[in-house]
């Protein structure tokens, strides 16, 4: 395998380029897997990710870039390329006014996080107390690489911070999209969000979320909750939500709507303890209910039991057991990890991933995942794991592949 | 006579390098002396166990002088103003790379609500109504691997299995997938195109 060594060369002579004084950080990774695939062809597919981030020393000024090519030698997979993220912020007017433009992977402007080609001004009033930003922009589906999925979008929003300890956390966004590939359909969505933490016993923080889709007159998410420190050992969390989209919005009709017709209502609860300082055990359980046709409901429900558990050696260990419930079946099952270091330059894990399951179509069946991997730091800034995994169920019956994956970190002062 | 930082320094004998560690290393002591301790009227004496003599205001630091004890942890110190939101230090640049850069000193200060086991599905509501936090300490490019990215080598967002319930997941939580699935991703597979 040729393929790390010409990214890690392309990388130096990236360097070499002598930029402003600043932070800089990059991360390439190299996958190679050899796997027989669901007809019987061995296939050697070779991924790269790669990105690369730069900060300058005044803070006023930075890009980042995520960048994935996917090859097979062997002929057997799909080439393909994608550029996820490059985008640059600068600070036109300091303490004022900062621009973003590029395709950006946004949590700031969009109403949700999208994957978006932006332009977009933000403004800071007050001590930076409150800001104002609107944006331009075309959001992307990546994923089907073969389909041009987007929307054309613009929006505004305001958000205000208090200036205290405990600070209370207020923001509103508007948003409006024309749907091109999904015949052209409008929303205008409007997000209102809050959280205040409390200070004193329990520690409890709110936390409030909503999207209603003002030109459908459709209330799409209503999301709230708050989290609780009862003691300093253990943490719990509980969440209300309702969910409804409607089919003809969206890049695409929806998931949601493909299986619901009407309003979801969810409640979530998490609980977490550490029982000592070496073993941590926490589950968390979900409610579902919907409308499925008619007047017809139907509901979900499963959860999650973890332990945690450091040894002294410095081994460590979890172990988690899940279970699903709808009316598609129900899946159960365990996924335990270790994982240990020999030395400060060698690592050795391993997990297992376990499920029982039985459909409606009335299959029974289980699925049996390992995987034993080895890692070793090559140097400050290479990391490189190797890998077997061994799989077993019902479309392949034995599989076996190995994968090598390379990592190179650098973050640092340039 | 000038008081002398370096005697009193002496004097203390402890070496300051070992507590400051590497987190320290962008820490210029001058520039927030003239444009942050100045200016708020900040005394040595809040983190030092020493004050100036009013006569001695001039005296320069020391670059010889390298032990002193500090009266709060290194982290308060700094954090007292690159973590706050008030409006007095809102200069302090505040992201936690600026000083917590090497990959193990940003693992350090993981949240706590990080730790459950459940964060992955429930940093959902926490980053839509506050994403910019998360920006903080995370690169976009982080988010992009279980948001964009599609890796069937290495399965970063399912578990290892979920091929084979993901049909049981959807119906009890179809709401779940929306955030980063389309209708044709599911088709394209149901149909053996990939
Ligand atoms: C906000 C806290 C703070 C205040 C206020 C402060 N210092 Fe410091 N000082 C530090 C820290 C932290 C270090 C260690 C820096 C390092 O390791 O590079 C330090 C180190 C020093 C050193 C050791 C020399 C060096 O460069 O490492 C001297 C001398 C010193 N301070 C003098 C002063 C004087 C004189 C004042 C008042 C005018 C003052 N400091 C005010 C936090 C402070
Ligand atoms: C009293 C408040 C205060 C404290 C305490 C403080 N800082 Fe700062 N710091 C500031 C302000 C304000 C700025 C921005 C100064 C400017 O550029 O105008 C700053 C800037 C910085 C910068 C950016 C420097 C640059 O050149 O842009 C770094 C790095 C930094 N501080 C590190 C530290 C470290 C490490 C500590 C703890 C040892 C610390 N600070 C403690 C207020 C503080
Ligand atoms: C101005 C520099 C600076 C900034 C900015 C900064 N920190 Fe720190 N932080 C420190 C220093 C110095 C320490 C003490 C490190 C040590 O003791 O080795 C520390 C320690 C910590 C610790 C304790 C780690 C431990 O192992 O005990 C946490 C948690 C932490 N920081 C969180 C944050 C978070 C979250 C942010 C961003 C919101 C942040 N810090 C921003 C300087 C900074
Ligand atoms: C104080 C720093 C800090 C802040 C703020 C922060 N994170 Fe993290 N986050 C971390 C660290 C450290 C890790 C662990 C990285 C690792 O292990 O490589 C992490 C890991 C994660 C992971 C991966 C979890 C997994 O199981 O793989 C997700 C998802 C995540 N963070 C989301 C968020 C979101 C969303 C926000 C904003 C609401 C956020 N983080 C804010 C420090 C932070
Ligand atoms: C380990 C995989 C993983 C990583 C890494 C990750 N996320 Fe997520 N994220 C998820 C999952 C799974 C969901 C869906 C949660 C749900 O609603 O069940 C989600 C949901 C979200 C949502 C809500 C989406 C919506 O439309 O409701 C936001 C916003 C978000 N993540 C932001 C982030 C940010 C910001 C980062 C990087 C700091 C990040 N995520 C990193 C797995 C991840
Ligand atoms: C946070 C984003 C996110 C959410 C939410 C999400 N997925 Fe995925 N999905 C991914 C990623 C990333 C992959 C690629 C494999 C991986 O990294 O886990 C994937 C792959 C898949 C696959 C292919 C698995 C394989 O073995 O190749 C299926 C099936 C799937 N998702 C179904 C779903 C269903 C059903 C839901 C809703 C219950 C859902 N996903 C929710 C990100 C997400
Ligand atoms: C990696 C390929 C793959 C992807 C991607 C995929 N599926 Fe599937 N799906 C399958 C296979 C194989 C089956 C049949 C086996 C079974 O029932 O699980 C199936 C079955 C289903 C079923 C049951 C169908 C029936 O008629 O009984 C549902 C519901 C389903 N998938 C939903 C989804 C959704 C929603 C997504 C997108 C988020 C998705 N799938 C993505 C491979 C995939």
């Amino acid at each position: 395998m040729n393929y790390p060594l010409f990214i890690t060369v392309l990388f130096f002579s990236f360097l070499s380029i002598n930029c402003q004084a600043g932070l800089f950080r990059a991360e390439s990774e190299t996958l190679n897997s050899i796997r027989v695939n669901d007809k019987n062809k061995t296939e050697a597919p070779t991924y790269e990710f790669v990105s690369a981030s730069f900060v300058n020393e005044k803070r006023d000024f930075e890009i980042n870039s995520d960048f994935s090519m996917f090859a097979d030698p062997t002929g057997n997979a799909s080439n393909k390329a994608y550029l996820y993220i490059m985008d640059a912020r600068y600070s036109v007017v300091p303490d004022f006014m900062t621009i973003r433009c590029g395709r950006s992977f946004d949590v700031v402007n969009t109403v949700g996080p999208s994957s978006v080609d932006i332009l977009s001004a933000e403004f800071y009033l007050m001590n930076k107390q409150v800001r104002l930003g609107a944006f331009v922009g075309i959001e992307r589906k990546l994923e089907s690489f073969d389909s041009d999925l987007h929307s054309n979008i613009a929006g505004v929003r305001a958000d205000y911070h208090s200036d205290d300890r405990q600070p209370l956390y207020l923001s509103t966004k508007f948003e409006q999209r024309v749907n091109v590939s999904n015949n052209n359909s409008m929303e205008d969505l409007l997000q209102f969000s809050g959280k205040k933490p409390l200070p004193g016993a329990w520690n409890p923080e709110f936390i409030i979320d909503s999207v209603s889709d003002v030109y459908n007159s459709n209330l799409n998410r209503l999301e709230f909750g708050f989290d609780v420190y009862p003691s300093i050992v253990t943490f719990s969390k509980i969440r209300f939500m309702t969910y409804d989209v409607l089919p003809q919005t969206g890049i695409e009709q929806p998931i949601f709507s493909l299986f619901s017709t009407g309003p979801l209502y969810e409640g979530r609860y998490q609980f977490e303890k550490k029982l000592s300082p070496k073993f941590t055990g926490s589950f968390s359980v979900f409610y579902d209910d919907y409308l499925l046709v008619g007047t017809q409901r139907t509901s979900g429900l499963g959860g999650e039991i973890e332990g945690k558990f450091l040894h002294d050696s410095g081994t460590k260990f979890n172990n988690v057991v899940y279970y699903f419930e709808s009316y598609g079946g129900t899946a159960i099952g365990d996924r335990i990890g270790a994982q240990t270091e020999t030395s400060k330059k060698n690592e050795f894990y391993g997990l297992l991933d376990m499920t029982y399951y039985e459909k409606i179509t009335s299959s029974r069946r289980g699925a049996f995942t390992g995987e034993a991997g080895w890692t070793r730091y090559l140097g400050q800034k290479f990391k490189l794991t190797l890998s077997a995994q061994a799989s077993s169920n019902n479309v392949l019956k034995e599989d076996f592949r190995s994968v090598a994956r390379l990592t190179y970190l650098l973050w640092d002062e340039i | 006579m000038k008081l002398s930082m370096a005697f009193i320094i002496f004097l203390l004998g402890f070496n300051l390098r070992a507590f400051a560690s590497d987190m320290t290393g962008g820490y210029n002591h001058e520039m927030h002396l003239q444009k942050v301790f100045k200016v708020n009227s900040i005394e040595c004496s809040h983190c030092h166990n020493f004050n100036l003599d009013p006569k001695g205001k001039e005296v320069k630091l020391n670059q010889a002088a390298t032990a002193s004890v500090l009266k709060m942890p290194l982290k308060e110190i700094c954090h007292e103003c690159h973590r706050s939101e008030i409006a007095r230090y809102k200069d302090a640049p505040k992201t936690c790379f600026t000083c917590h850069k090497t990959m193990e000193n940003i693992k350090r200060i993981k949240p706590t609500n990080h730790e459950n086991i459940s964060w992955k599905t429930t940093h959902s509501i926490e980053a839509r109504v506050q994403g910019e936090s998360c920006l903080n300490c995370h690169m976009t490019s982080q988010c992009s691997k279980c948001h964009l990215e599609r890796n069937d080598i290495e399965m970063r967002n399912h578990p290892k299995n979920f091929r084979f319930f993901h049909s049981v997941q959807a119906r009890g939580q179809p709401q779940r997938c929306d955030a980063c699935h389309t209708k044709t991703f599911c088709v394209n597979c149901h149909l053996g195109k990939n």
